[in-house]
């Protein structure tokens, strides 16, 4: 009886296996588990990631009176993870979801801003009220 | 050349200034191994007559038919290659690394090439000639001769200073909830931003915004409901290019600010302003 050939699929797969340099561990994982921690692990860190990262800027005039402006914090994710003591993939993963993690309503009150921000101070334009976000 | 071009601004900042500014692995050095200069290129985002449509999809979309920015840096590294040998590469504003961290801070480099100073309006860098610019870079091995950093900041303007003292907010800071912040003696004492919120403002209709409202349409168990979530108007929210990084739908912090608005020189339109 002759071998039995792998399906094309999963000599791809072998392949892309071999070369992406990962531990035997790392293979066959669940789709969550190769892109996602654990809820609780995103659920404890999610907030002090977002105030520690880019999300929430902050500068402070420099103490030589110096033009430019130092940031405070605004770390990326190497320095977060020494920060928190995590690995820098774990940082990655949180901040990456948490960036997106706001309720729908923020954007349709992000359209409403506008909107109204036009009609209260037209700047020279049209007063129509023009509707061209979701709201 | 980049002036001939087209751009509005052109100024050169030195590898060696960005450590102290940028995180190992986000610098010029990282992406291009023995880089030594970085030539910034400047350009206005918008006509006068955008800064004053009431229309935020029309501001938005004419953008980028508007700019040549990318091209003028891309075009920039072809002669520092082609003419003089030297390694060269571009980095444009969609170039992000992972989530809403770009692969350098572009205003870094315009700040440190002294196309303008970063101001209360969320950090965003504002030139005194030209107020709200657009930024695009080329990195290259050659070493140049730096323009280096403004001498003077361009942020707060006098009527700034006034108002604060005065009232103890900004045009910028009452304009958006995501600025905070306070002047001492006349210069910039604290900034603060909430990037987050403003990406919200910046990305209102990016195709990103609609992965966020995929889980709840998956979720929605009644079948007519679920195709009125996925093809109401929120498909607007598939219709704009995709994007990760603040790609400025919104602009309120500018049009408030006198820097820009004497900049942009708002004359001839409806005097409510």
């Amino acid at each position: 009886m002759s071998e039995m050939r792998p399906t094309f699929a999963a000599e791809v797969l072998a392949r892309s296996r071999q070369d992406s340099g990962l531990e035997e561990s790392e293979f066959g994982r669940a789709t969550y588990d190769m892109y996602c921690v654990p809820l609780e692990v995103y659920e404890k860190y999610k907030d002090e990631v977002l105030r520690l990262s880019l999300s929430y800027s902050r500068w402070v005039a420099s103490e030589d009176g110096g033009v430019l402006l130092q940031r405070v914090d605004q770390l990326s994710d190497g320095e977060l993870s020494e920060r928190l003591d995590l690995d820098e993939d774990t940082v990655r993963r949180i901040r990456c979801m948490a960036e997106w993690d706001l309720p729908m309503e923020v954007f349709r009150n992000a359209a409403e801003y506008k909107r109204r921000r036009r009609r209260e101070f037209p700047a020279g334009s049209p007063r129509r009220d023009i509707r061209d976000e979701p709201s | 050349m980049a002036l001939e071009m087209g751009a509005d601004a052109v100024g050169i900042a030195a590898v060696s200034d960005f450590s102290k500014e940028c995180p190992e692995g986000y610098r010029p050095d990282d992406l291009l191994k023995g880089a030594k200069s970085v030539i910034v290129v400047g350009k206005r985002r918008y006509t006068r007559g955008q800064w004053m449509a009431p229309n935020t999809d029309l501001i938005h979309r004419a953008r980028s038919g508007q700019s040549n920015r990318d091209t003028i840096a891309a075009t920039l590294a072809g002669l520092l290659e082609g003419e003089y040998g030297h390694a060269a590469l571009f980095v444009n504003p969609g170039m992000f690394d992972t989530g809403f961290v770009p692969v350098l801070s572009l205003k870094v480099c315009a700040e440190l090439a002294g196309l303008g100073t970063r101001s209360m309006a969320g950090g965003i860098i504002l030139s005194k000639e030209h107020g709200l610019l657009g930024f695009a870079a080329t990195i290259t091995t050659m070493d140049l001769s730096p323009d280096g950093p403004m001498s003077d900041p361009v942020c707060p303007d006098r009527a700034c200073i006034a108002m604060f003292a005065e009232d103890g907010t900004t045009p910028c800071i009452r304009a958006c909830s995501a600025i905070e912040g306070s002047i001492e003696n006349g210069r910039l004492k604290e900034v603060t931003f909430y990037r987050q919120l403003c990406a919200t403002r910046s990305n209102t209709t990016m195709n990103t915004v609609y992965l966020r409202l995929l889980p709840e349409i998956v979720e929605e168990k009644d079948p007519e409901r679920r195709k009125y979530l996925a093809i109401g108007q929120a498909r607007k929210y598939i219709e704009d290019p995709p994007g990760r990084g603040i790609w400025g739908r919104c602009i309120e912090c500018m049009r408030v600010c006198p820097v820009n608005r004497r900049a942009i020189q708002l004359k001839g339109a409806e005097a409510n302003v």
